[in-house]
């Protein structure tokens, strides 16, 4: 049936999802979390995480117009992306992050 | 005694489920995410976004958590600060989370007093057994009085004082302990709280020791304090708390000593002013020793935080703020200030200055850097000896202004409270407004306009009369001699639950620190005052004035006020809900200016951000 169909896709995508490392344990405790009473938590906190990395990288891209660059805000803005990020479990916008911070404290503007 | 009994409240009949959490974190995804695990561990989970928001929830319900769970990265504050701030003013255990594990962090928050120190992502595993945290402090608490107990007459040889005693402080301290357990909930625990008297007491005997000095010790504290119920473990570790508060607030200032200052003409003078006003003010109590604890700190929070709103937040605000100008002193001023306004915010919640929780964070620690002129104010005799603090604090650094204005704000919040049933922000104005007045007549009546309020401040001997004369003076209204504060019975009552001491001491206080204390008092008194004499829609205007008076008469030191003071009384511009935050930035600077009409208003606000910058 369809509805099955619907929910192997998607079913498969959180897998690939799982393997590509865009997501990790982090993700599986929300879905733990959710339950009757409950039962939307996860989009719910999904909603969340997006509404504010969308305001942090308004932020983000604020920041990376001014020159010369301010790397402090940058690591800033990077260290609250990061706790965005480790709510909901999105490993690979981290790990992203932790590069950038690592390009900031090094002075790096191209990377 | 011991844990068995320790969980009486229903809550904890089923331990730990029940346990009461507040949550602090800016990110909203994670707070969603901690309530709902908090909630799954059977938790009662209190949320918070801000820090301030969350000084203010402890503040507010006394006994209403059991432990705080705070993110290390916030923008309004640093984690760690909100972390000293409940460490000291309400001693419960708080968990500190961060993305960041670095070891480095980690010791910062050990040393700060964390309990715990989690990484982000958090498992529900580790959520479940914070109540590990509860129980532990909970087992130190009881052993304080335990070891008292134990060692009577052991410790304490050396001391004939104590030796003598310990029979009865033992029996004293069982007694007193319960009775000074506030809540309910921790009467069986047997903790020492630390009221405002108490602290103050501690306070003033560390001064007089010299809080630098090595050989203070707990002992000696003790001593000088002379409280039998209270052990010796109890004010070591109280102590110790302390002097991390203090070294950290030390480093701060050094830091950040004139970030927020504008005016470093209105250094010492300013700073004990206001700080001397603000203790009156806020303490509303006659006791002056403990109006300075709360100086400092709890002004300031409360200015950066909210406008003053309502009456909670103003009273605790004005307190910081006195706290927050003797500090001023030394370079620790700034932070101590900031510090303290964030901790002693809320203990002020009614003007009433019912004792609140010794946030000692900012006064003493400022009182220290002065430790030779300082100690004075912190030892503030009811008669109010506030002269001799103000000029100490002469030497305060231009940091002072900055207090001051936290202070303004602060201490014109607090001010409504005490005016039952009239509008806050107008007693509050108008007791501001007064002050200044007489401020400016005691500091040095030099400009003409004062001389007609010098003749009654003259007369300080009821504080408020004088700064009610005053401050009418300056409008232009008829009030100065109309309205005599003599009469202490318009003054009480409306002001009930105002005591009067601090206006007294403001009062006497020849020098610039009457002044500022007389400000807050006046303040108060004032509002009531008006309310009760003066013309209602003179008032109003006078409000603004007496609130950019007393504002004004706070950062300069007395003698620049007195020129700003007359002129914020003839402001009437600023309106009450400028005040709170906008004082902040009112620093002498402003004063030069002030023949124009909206110097203050513009000015204040953004120092106000500046200041709120500051402190995060």
């Amino acid at each position: 049936m369809e509805r099955n169909q619907l929910h192997r896709q998607v079913a498969q995508m959180r897998q690939s999802f799982f393997d590509q490392g865009f997501l990790d344990e982090q993700f599986v405790q929300l879905e733990e979390l959710q339950d009757d009473t409950n039962p939307n938590f996860v989009e719910e906190v999904a909603t969340l995480f997006y509404r504010d990395s969308g305001r942090l990288l308004t932020n983000l891209e604020q920041a990376m117009e001014r020159s010369p660059l301010d790397f402090v805000r940058l690591d800033n803005i990077m260290q609250q992306f990061k706790g965005s990020c480790s709510s909901i479990g999105a490993k690979r916008v981290r790990n992203e992050c932790n590069q950038f911070k690592e390009y900031c404290r090094a002075g790096n503007s191209d990377g | 005694m011991g844990m068995e009994h320790g969980f009486s409240t229903p809550r904890t009949e089923t331990f730990p489920a029940g346990l009461r959490v507040l949550v602090v974190d800016d990110d909203p995804t994670w707070l969603k995410i901690l309530e709902k695990m908090l909630k799954k561990c059977c938790y009662e989970v209190t949320t918070c976004g801000l820090a301030r928001e969350a000084l203010k929830l402890l503040r507010d319900r006394k006994d209403g958590f059991d432990i705080v769970i705070s993110d290390v990265n916030m923008p309004d504050m640093d984690g760690f600060r909100l972390l000293e701030h409940v460490g000291l003013e309400m001693d419960l255990p708080v968990i500190m989370m961060s993305v960041d594990g670095e070891t480095s962090r980690v010791m910062k928050g050990v040393q700060h007093g964390a309990c715990d120190y989690l990484l982000k992502p958090i498992r529900m595993k580790e959520l479940k057994n914070i109540w590990q945290h509860v129980v532990r402090k909970r087992m130190h608490d009881v052993r304080d009085i335990e070891c008292f107990e134990d060692r009577s007459g052991t410790d304490h040889s050396y001391d004939g004082l104590y030796g003598g005693e310990q029979n009865f402080l033992k029996k004293r301290k069982d007694v007193d302990i319960e009775k000074d357990s506030s809540d309910p909930s921790t009467t069986k625990k047997a903790r020492v709280v630390w009221t405002v008297d108490l602290h103050q007491k501690f306070v003033k005997a560390v001064n007089q020791l010299g809080i630098d000095s090595d050989k203070i010790g707990p002992k000696k504290i003790l001593d000088l304090m002379s409280v039998p119920w209270l052990t010796r473990e109890n004010v070591a570790s109280h102590l110790q708390k302390y002097r991390l508060y203090l070294s950290r607030l030390r480093k701060e200032d050094k830091e950040n000593s004139f970030g927020g200052m504008k005016n470093p003409d209105h250094s010492a003078k300013e700073s004990s002013g206001s700080f001397i006003s603000i203790q009156n003010s806020n303490f509303g109590k006659h006791d002056i020793t403990s109006k300075h604890v709360y100086q400092g700190n709890q002004l300031p929070v409360q200015t950066a935080d909210s406008k003053p709103p309502d009456n909670d937040p103003e009273s605790s605000k004005l307190l910081p703020l006195t706290e927050h100008i003797i500090p001023f002193s030394s370079e620790d001023c700034d932070s101590h200030t900031r510090n303290s306004q964030l901790g002693l915010n809320h203990t002020y919640e009614s003007l009433d200055m019912s004792v609140k929780q010794a946030s000692f964070d900012s006064p003493v620690s400022g009182q220290y850097p002065w430790s030779g002129e300082v100690p004075d104010h912190l030892q503030f005799e009811p008669e109010l000896k506030a002269h001799p603090n103000l000029e100490s604090c002469t030497f305060n650094q231009p940091t002072v202004p900055i207090l001051h204005q936290h202070i303004s704000p602060e201490i014109l919040e607090p001010a409504p409270h005490i005016s039952p049933g009239t509008s806050i922000s107008k007693s509050n104005n108008i007791g501001l407004a007064d002050i200044k007045p007489l401020n400016a007549n005691e500091c040095g009546n030099d400009t003409g306009k004062l001389s007609p309020m010098e003749s009654p401040l003259g007369s300080y001997s009821v504080p408020n009369s004088d700064a009610l004369g005053c401050v009418f003076d300056m409008k232009g209204q008829n009030f100065s001699q109309g309205v005599s504060f003599k009469e202490q019975p318009v003054f009480e009552r409306p002001l009930q639950s105002f005591p009067i001491q601090p206006a007294s001491h403001l009062v006497d206080a020849q020098g610039l620190d009457p002044c500022f204390d007389v400000t807050l008092e006046m303040k108060k008194q004032i509002s009531c005052q008006n309310r009760s004499i003066i013309d209602p829609s003179s008032v109003i205007s006078s409000e603004s004035e007496l609130r950019n008076q007393v504002f004004g008469s706070e950062l300069a030191s007395g003698l620049l006020s007195e020129d700003m003071m007359f002129r914020w009384l003839q402001y009437g511009d600023v309106t009450s809900k400028d005040f709170g935050l906008d004082y902040i930035g009112f620093t002498g600077c402003n004063f030069p200016d002030f023949d124009s009409e909206t110097p203050l208003p513009p000015y204040m606000p953004k120092l106000d951000h500046e200041y709120l910058l500051d402190w995060a």
